[in-house]
């Protein structure tokens, strides 16, 4: 069990498990986390559970799920605000309960609200095309990751949630508590009591993990380019690029300041050039990715104007060794240092990071880390950006509809 | 400076008046903390389309708040955002219905980038080559917003619900309505509107008081010459809707649906304007929050999905209530969500649930409380209106169980509209 004694008006209570993702139990590892967070066994309905969530002074649940290399993350995380601050001794004692109650390997779970959140993600899927940036990023994983596990979204596709029952999904729990590995972090002001409290009702267990294998296929042979329509004012443009640095490696960090000079912030190349200079669209940006080694880059442009924005795009990254420059390194260098020393502020960010350390195995302290922001030179940022390359562009066309005016 | 002491939510407040005419509000966090966030808070939105200056009316066209928001960030050696960038703070604005915001964030050089905030505020850099640059950025923005169902149903609603009041456009207005906008109205509403008299600037998170109240001393002694604040107009708006139903045919995967109540507006004083605005807050969630009886018996009978939201708007001459929702049995969900408003609804509202959610408002209060970012948000927001954001738990207290009846008594069926979303029809 992970302690975090820092001071914020609430605590949280977090518990990441670790395990395998397959084709048969990926819809499940998807529903679990949030279906386990709706109800227990004494609270047996969302009704239910949400009244007492309330009566805990608001207490909540975030619940998610997320690919890290060749592992899948689950994680259930209880928030509730600090005892002292609404005088209520018990209040703890309360969370742990409900806690322990969540995450309980005997539990049953009510079929009713497994069908119920069956059929809310089947409409949800099927209104994507509603949400153009999401169905844009959707397709767009579906070229891009062809042939690759990360082609598969997260919540196992329509037919797989059609398919998935009950019983089975009581099974992959069970399955999860033999295989699976479980931290738990807790974050807030905590006195010995408290944490022997936690220590007692929470635990961390599972195998010892090996490290994450962070590995992804090599660029396509020709870059592939496709181009789909909807009824939509914009065109979204996404731009799939490989990179093959990982967490680990030695480029790890350049990689990061390349991604922030390209389209990390508001002074980035990207911004400056496609915005600012060309007036070819609103927002812009550039994700690095460093578990798939991927870098992507997304925006939305005039809908007559994308192809023009795409070649833009693509010259800004021809010409990118040439604007890298002392100046901008050092400024995207301050830039990242401060969203490192500010995460160091919120309470969900240090929650996660305590456990990614953990499970990454990483012991590098803050101070640390940002001095291997610092020790980054042109040459790293040059050599990170020679391992870029173009292998998908994916553009979702508006083609409005008769109807619409502005 | 003056000091104020909350002991329940260990917060310090200082406060001070500079001598040409800033007011600086200050919530330090001294222990354990990196983040500074700095915002800036003019009480000019995109709902104030009309003022009185003297004996001058001026009317304004709609966007023209989060046109100036944009330009704002044009300064003569370039964008401000590359600006706040060097200095390694990230610097963001918004324009809601009432105020326009400029934040940043910053763990270094904190008195550098608030001396570059202060100095791109006072220094209006318009000109028509910028403006009409920023045209082209802005209509992206605009139709990214339109491509959004919600947005779009809900820029119709309003204009469905109100017939003169600003509230019915867009804040950020629309390709036709930004279109006249020159340098020259910017540089007049600047005048107006951005006069250091009118701002708020508030700190909080980590900070140096020692070292901040030393570069005030310096700030206040620029003069900024002499401000009448203006008079906001807003239009009075008849009580009735403009119309009660619409159908927008448009491809959609699911029909969708959106439901206003028009409620009567009156002035009040900011802390009865608040009282109201949380108890008909309350009641909604008591009413379709997600622990409510009437949430649980739609979603079972598939009448809602996971795209279900409540929200109240509360805004001067504008309150009312939105729900949106996507369904199959789009009629169906109408008439139930209408029956439950106007009738069904003292079933629901329980003394137990009403007490339950005294705590769980009590608590969420601290939870934004502990968010540097939505405690500065909400501190200027409240100081706009007239309140103080430790007073709200307060208000939270004064809200009694008959008040509910009261907000209850005012949703009446000839006051809602509703716009259904749906496939063309073959």
């Amino acid at each position: 069990m992970i302690f975090l004694d820092q001071t914020f008006k609430t605590i949280q209570i977090a518990c990441y498990i670790v395990g395998k993702e397959t084709d048969e139990n990926r819809v499940y590892r998807f529903l679990l986390p949030k279906i386990l967070a709706s109800h227990t066994e004494s609270f047996f309905t969302k009704t239910k559970m949400n009244e007492h969530l309330e009566d805990l002074y608001g207490a909540y649940f975030k619940t998610g799920i997320e690919r890290v290399g060749h592992y899948h993350l689950m994680h259930i995380t209880l928030t509730i605000v600090d005892p002292d601050l609404v005088s209520d001794p018990l209040l703890l004692k309360q969370a742990i309960d409900l806690f322990k109650d969540v995450l309980n390997p005997n539990r049953t779970i009510n079929p009713s609200i497994f069908e119920e959140e069956r059929r809310l993600y089947i409409e949800q899927h099927k209104s994507m095309v509603d949400r153009k940036r999401t169905y844009a990023n959707y397709r767009f994983n579906q070229y891009f990751f062809k042939h690759d596990v990360y082609q598969k979204p997260l919540y196992g596709g329509l037919k797989a949630l059609r398919k998935a029952t009950h019983e089975t999904l009581m099974e992959t729990w069970k399955e999860i508590q033999t295989n699976d590995t479980f931290f738990t972090v807790c974050h807030g002001m905590l006195n010995d009591d408290d944490k022997a409290l936690l220590s007692q009702a929470l635990v961390s267990k599972g195998p010892v993990l090996n490290q994450p294998l962070f590995s992804f296929r090599k660029p396509k042979k020709e870059v592939l380019e496709v181009i789909e329509q909807t009824d939509m004012k914009q065109a979204i443009i996404k731009l799939g690029y490989i990179l093959p640095i990982y967490r680990y490696d030695s480029l790890y960090e350049a990689a990061i300041l390349l991604d922030t000079m390209l389209g990390g912030y508001p002074e980035s190349e990207l911004f400056k050039v496609i915005r600012e200079e060309k007036g070819l669209c609103y927002d812009i940006y550039s994700s690095y990715d460093s578990y798939r080694g991927v870098l992507m880059i997304t925006s939305g442009v005039d809908r007559l104007n994308h192809q023009q924005a795409i070649d833009s795009i693509k010259e800004v990254i021809l010409d990118m060794e040439d604007r890298i420059a002392l100046d901008s390194l050092i400024h995207a260098k301050q830039y990242v240092i401060h969203q490192i020393k500010s995460s160091l502020d919120s309470q969900s960010s240090g929650t996660k990071r305590a456990f990614m350390r953990r499970f990454l195995g990483l012991n590098e302290e803050v101070d640390k880390r940002i001095q291997k922001i610092l020790s980054v030179t042109e040459t790293d940022i040059k050599d990170a950006l020679k391992k870029l390359t173009l292998d998908t562009v994916y553009v979702l066309e508006g083609v409005p509809h008769e109807t619409d005016t502005l | 400076m003056k000091q104020i002491h909350f002991e329940r939510f260990k917060e310090t407040l200082y406060i001070l008046k500079l001598k040409n005419g800033l007011t600086v509000h200050m919530l330090p966090l001294l222990l354990e903390s990196y983040t500074t966030f700095v915002e800036v808070s003019i009480p000019f939105g995109g709902m104030h389309l009309a003022y009185q200056k003297g004996h001058l009316k001026k009317e304004l066209h709609s966007g023209i708040a989060h046109f100036l928001e944009h330009k704002i960030f044009a300064m003569p050696e370039g964008d401000a955002f590359a600006g706040f960038s060097k200095l390694g703070a990230d610097a963001n604005a918004m324009t809601s219905y009432t105020q326009t915001s400029y934040i940043f964030s910053s763990t270094e050089q904190v008195i550098e980038a608030l001396d570059y905030l202060l100095n791109m505020l006072d220094t209006p850099y318009f000109n028509q080559e910028n403006v009409e640059s920023e045209k082209k950025i802005i209509n992206e923005e605009l139709k990214m917003y339109l491509d959004d169902p919600i947005q779009l149903m809900q820029n119709k609603l309003l204009e469905n619900m109100y017939h003169v009041h600003p509230i019915k456009y867009d804040i950020g207005g629309t390709i036709d309505s930004i279109e006249p906008i020159n340098d020259r109205d910017l540089l007049d509403l600047y005048r107006d509107m951005y006069h250091p008299k009118n701002r708020l600037l508030t700190i909080a998170g980590h900070m140096d008081l020692k070292a901040l109240t030393s570069y005030f001393k310096s700030y206040e002694k620029k003069d900024m010459g002499f401000y009448e604040k203006p008079k906001i107009i807003i239009p009075k708006e008849p009580k009735h809707l403009v119309k009660k139903h619409e159908v927008i045919y448009k491809p959609t995967s699911m029909p969708k649906m959106m439901l206003g109540v028009k409620l009567p507006s009156k002035n009040r004083k900011p802390q009865d304007a608040f009282k109201r605005e949380m108890t008909i807050n309350m009641f909604l969630n008591m009413l379709l929050g997600a622990s409510s009886k009437p949430y649980e018996m739609l979603l079972e009978e598939k009448l809602i999905n996971q795209n279900f939201f409540v929200q109240s708007t509360f805004e001067k001459g504008a309150e009312m209530i939105l729900i949106y929702a996507e369904s199959k049995k789009i009629t169906t969900l109408k008439k139930k969500l209408i029956d439950l408003l106007c009738i069904d609804r003292e079933v629901y509202l329980k003394k137990s649930t009403f007490d339950r959610f005294k705590k769980a408002y009590l608590g969420q209060f601290i939870h934004s409380l502990n968010h540097l970012e939505t405690k500065v948000y909400l501190y200027s927001r409240f100081y706009h209106q007239g309140l103080s954001l430790f007073e709200v738990t307060d208000v939270l207290n004064e809200i009694s169980y008959d008040d509910l009846n009261e907000v209850m008594n005012e949703i009446k069926a000839n006051r809602i509209s509703t716009l259904f979303l749906k496939r063309p029809k073959v």
